[in-house]
């Protein structure tokens, strides 16, 4: 069933159609918030409040964008206002003085059967491709939160250069030109670990 | 074109946003300069690793956990939505404006409505007047100047010293009636005994010197300071009891003495203001007067007395008249007490 069809029949009382809609953007929302909060633990409650948000906006969404461009303003909204918090900056402060131990978000990749982790053949390599992550993630963290929101939109979930606009409020030629500033800090970042 | 503006345009030449005129610059520049080659290799680089990224899943029981939480939130949720209803209509800011503002007015006139029902009430006849001198009482004292609420709240003030029963000259009929306007607000306190007094008048006039009403008016309540219609009123309503100024007018000396002749009242009327004024003079409050069939005669009283005035008010009732039977000695000196007090002519 598409979304429209799902908001429909949530709309009018189905709420059980809105789990349909959890179990189809689920892994995407997820991703997104695991990318750029950096964190499996706070991506979770991330991706849960992004859904309860949702769930409880639903039936007022007026269609005036797809349900997808907008279930993705909420997640890069509330992505944003939890890096803002104080909880969880003092969160990645502790964590980066435990020298930004392994996170379950990269045994998950290694063992999701997709990605630079397929590649990976013997324990060194796989520690080196590891090693690469973090560095990868790392990078990311350090952008500036409008820089790290185009960055993982559209290098990571693959969203259209309209998606961007459309999710980040922005104009087409601001966030062409701003992902270009994004992909070049994130160039500078990691030359020599690529 | 420059290396820099060239450097701007890779991200979008990566990701084949650029119109064909651009692109068409951009291939011939790349041909010819090594290092844009390099910075576009290395953002190739970093767009394929980050491409190449997977998409993580969500842990198992996202959507139970979803589920508790939404249970959870929305049984808070239910509680605030109906602690605070939000207001779905929109109003202008003109519209809620007058709309607060004749809420406000209709409050206002409210309570000042209340108010003066009260205020009215008490500036016009005493409750215990009988219907035909009620009338009477309130047209003089609409015709005088109305003063305000809490000069006729002065007038029925209590006198602060005690006075005795004797030395009280009648005052003026009507005068003699406004003190007892607050009697309805009096609240009788059913815990103190009563002493039933019945008390038969003397004919003889027990006024040493009746004088002007206004004079008269003026002794009955020494410590209070009557309104101006009060007292115009009393003396209205004297001048109609004495019919409508046959009499001449009466003229005060400077010494205080009535320079005209006394005014024909009842002896109960001259012995109830006399009463009247020795309770209050007492500290006490007469509780209610009732009437016998006109004309006015007042036929019993109900007081209440601090019961250190006790016997000085009995000695004052008996130079009033004769006593059916004789006081009850009172054994108390604190407290209230109350007297049922009969008023008859002797024949």
């Amino acid at each position: 069933m598409e979304d429209d069809a799902l908001i429909r029949a949530f709309q009018s009382g189905e709420t059980g159609a809105f789990d349909h809609l959890v179990l189809r953007y689920q892994d995407k929302i997820f991703s997104l918030c695991y990318w750029y909060l950096g964190d499996y633990h706070e991506a979770d409650d991330a991706a849960q409040d992004i859904f309860l948000k949702a769930y409880s906006s639903l039936g007022k969404f007026r269609r005036e964008s797809s349900f997808s461009t907008w279930l993705h303003r909420i997640a890069v909204n509330t992505c944003k206002n939890k890096c803002k918090s104080l909880a969880f900056r003092f969160r990645k402060k502790t964590e980066s003085i435990d020298s930004y131990g392994d996170a379950p978000g990269i045994e998950h990749i290694k063992h999701s059967g997709s990605g630079m982790a397929d590649t990976v053949g013997s324990p060194a390599d796989l520690l080196e491709q590891k090693e690469k992550m973090k560095h990868i993630r790392r990078a990311i963290e350090a952008l500036a939160p409008g820089k790290r929101t185009l960055v993982v939109l559209r290098d990571i979930e693959g969203l259209s250069y309209e998606e961007l606009a459309a999710v980040t409020g922005l104009k087409l030629g601001t966030v062409k030109s701003k992902l270009a500033r994004a992909r070049a800090d994130l160039v500078e970042k990691l030359r020599g670990i690529l | 074109m420059q290396c820099d503006q060239m450097q701007g345009l890779l991200s979008e030449y990566l990701d084949h946003a650029l119109d064909d005129e651009r692109r068409g610059r951009m291939d011939a520049h790349l041909l010819t300069c090594a290092h844009c080659r390099r910075e576009l290799e290395a953002l190739q680089a970093l767009v394929g690793r980050l491409n190449a990224l997977p998409t993580l899943k969500a842990p198992a029981g996202f959507l139970n956990r979803i589920h508790a939480r939404q249970s959870n939130r929305f049984d808070l949720g239910r509680v605030i939505k109906t602690l605070f209803v939000p207001i779905r209509i929109k109003l202008p800011l003109e519209f809620a404006t007058a709309t607060i503002m004749a809420v406000l007015i209709v409050f206002l006139v409210g309570i000042q409505q209340r108010e003066m029902p009260l205020s009215h009430d008490m500036a016009l006849a005493p409750a215990g007047v009988p219907a035909e001198k009620k009338d009477a009482v309130n047209v003089a004292i609409r015709a005088a100047a109305p003063e305000t609420v809490s000069d006729e709240r002065e007038e029925y003030a209590p006198a602060p010293a005690p006075m005795a029963l004797e030395s009280a000259g009648p005052p003026a009929p009507t005068v003699s009636r406004v003190p007892a306007a607050p009697t309805p607000a009096v609240r009788p306190n059913p815990a103190v005994e009563a002493i039933h007094v019945a008390l038969l008048l003397k004919k003889a006039p027990m006024v040493r010197a009746e004088g002007h009403p206004e004079q008269a008016s003026r002794r009955a309540a020494p410590s209070v300071s009557p309104s101006a219609p009060a007292r115009q009123a009393a003396m209205k309503l004297a001048e109609q009891d004495r019919g409508h100024g046959d009499h001449a007018p009466m003229v005060p000396d400077h010494a205080g003495q009535a320079m005209g002749p006394p005014p024909a009242r009842p002896v109960e009327e001259r012995a109830l203001a006399a009463i009247r004024k020795a309770v209050h003079g007492l500290g006490g409050k007469v509780l209610s007067v009732q009437y016998g069939p006109p004309p006015i005669r007042a036929r019993l009283l109900t007081v209440e007395i601090p019961a250190a005035g006790y016997a000085a008010f009995g000695a004052g009732l008996k130079d009033m008249g004769d006593m059916a039977a004789p006081l009850p000695a009172l054994d108390r000196k604190a407290g209230a007490v109350r007297l049922v007090i009969s008023l008859a002519e002797t024949q």
